[in-house]
């Protein structure tokens, strides 16, 4: 049964930060993840604050130093479908393109998938675990297949976002609007890891919410791409992802950002990797090299390390096609 | 599936209990219908629903041991079974084919 709660549908940007900052009001844009959450009393809502009416937060516009605006309530749909972003950032348009079901891609938004909760069902079933404020976290002896091997600790969640580790790989900005006003934030730098914080997933502070996507104006000779593993073909979440934004000159690379999906409770970037393989050629003894720096430091729980040899197989595939 | 501390079932939705779609089947199958008269029922017709579930997993079973050598008895054969199925596999015998009829 669905709680009872007020529903407001503010006219302006300030008047939804203001409503946003009481006790117990959530935001709503696609509502996709937020039916979901109250129906399954993952957290309850005093008041709903609509953000539908607020257009300025909506399409996707060319910004004076080259790069793209994405407002937040764009659809993920919208962003699988845009010319300029299939063409410039095609990491970013083909992790949109894999997101959950068409009917979840034209309903739900840029803003909601980078701040949807996690899927991890202890934290969505009748579970006291460390991120609704009990004390443990039931993954760990528990049925953790889909779990982290990376950043685990107070929790062991995966990051459910496919566009995240794209915006991360692109090296996108997030710009965000509270309370104490408007602030950026690196797409990098907008998760929080479970030790840091295991109750909350994102910087955001009471009342916050993310307005703007800021992409960078395309970088001569990058490509860019995002790799999803699931257990099925439709409607689902990554087993293990790996979005990447490479540039090769002359046979080798000159930069290159790794972040994977599905394996971390943020998206998790393969900066020791990154550092190896920039400056090289790419050859199969790097790739070797690579792949198993990747996973060093993976800690398995007892039904994930499957996701070991998938991390190392989706790096080799990528690295392989630098090539 | 069910938490093995509490008891409580887990996979309550449709994210969680992964039930197969049409994109996971294969894109070329060819699908030949036999007519063949029932003698067994009043009217000749005979039904095509239930039975078509009975040799899935088996043949599912039989596909992953021509591809790997492994007999699989647990469904589903998800890709994280086989792997660690392969995984805990003693290395064959010199000279033993794998898989195949």
């Amino acid at each position: 049964m669905l709680e009872t709660f007020g529903y407001v549908r503010p006219g302006t940007l300030a008047e939804a930060v203001r409503l946003l900052s009481a006790p117990g009001a959530r935001a709503h844009a696609g509502g996709t993840d937020l039916v979901g959450c109250l129906r399954d009393e993952v957290f309850h809502a005093k008041a709903v604050v609509s953000l539908t009416k607020l257009e300025e937060l909506r399409g996707i516009a060319p910004t004076a130093d080259g790069g793209l605006r994405i407002g937040a309530l764009t659809t993920i749909a919208e962003i699988a479908a845009h010319a300029a972003i299939t063409a410039k950032y095609a990491a970013l348009a083909q992790a949109a393109s894999l997101v959950a079901s068409p009917q979840l891609r034209n309903q739900g938004t840029i803003g909601g998938n980078l701040c949807q909760r996690p899927r991890c069902w202890y934290f969505r079933g009748d579970y006291a675990c460390t991120r609704k404020g009990g004390e443990m976290c039931y993954a760990i002896g528990g049925e953790n297949q889909y779990h982290a091997i990376f950043g685990g600790g107070a929790c062991w969640i995966v990051h459910p976002s496919d566009t995240a580790p794209a915006l991360v790989a692109l090296d996108a900005t997030l710009r965000l609007a509270g309370p104490k006003g408007a602030r950026t934030v690196p797409a990098g730098k907008f998760f929080v890891l479970p030790d840091d914080n295991a109750r909350k997933e994102t910087v955001l502070e009471a009342g916050e919410l993310v307005t703007d996507v800021l992409l960078p104006p395309p970088v001569a000779g990058q490509t860019s791409a995002y790799r999803k593993v699931r257990a099925r073909g439709s409607w689902d979440f990554a087993m293990a992802g790996l979005a990447h934004a490479s540039i090769v000159k002359a046979g080798k690379v000159a930069d290159v950002r790794l972040v994977l999906s599905g394996v971390a409770p943020i998206p998790w970037r393969l900066q020791a990797v990154e550092k190896l393989v920039i400056g090289q050629k790419i050859d199969a003894k790097l790739i070797a090299k690579a792949t198993e720096l990747a996973v060093v430091g993976a800690k398995p729980l007892e039904q994930n390390a499957y996701k070991v040899p998938l991390v190392r197989g989706i790096l080799e595939e990528a690295l392989g096609k630098l090539i | 599936m069910d938490d093995k501390q509490l008891g409580k079932v887990l996979t309550v939705n449709l994210h969680d209990y992964k039930v197969p779609t049409a994109l996971d089947a294969p894109a070329d199958k060819t699908v030949l219908t036999v007519d063949l008269h029932d003698t067994f029922s009043s009217t000749g017709a005979k039904g095509v629903g239930e039975p078509a579930t009975i040799p899935t997993a088996p043949a599912i079973a039989s596909a992953v041991f021509h591809a790997t050598g492994l007999r699989l008895t647990d469904a589903p054969m998800s890709p994280a079974r086989v792997l660690r199925a392969l995984q805990a596999q003693k290395p064959a015998p010199a000279g033993q084919k794998k898989g195949g009829a």
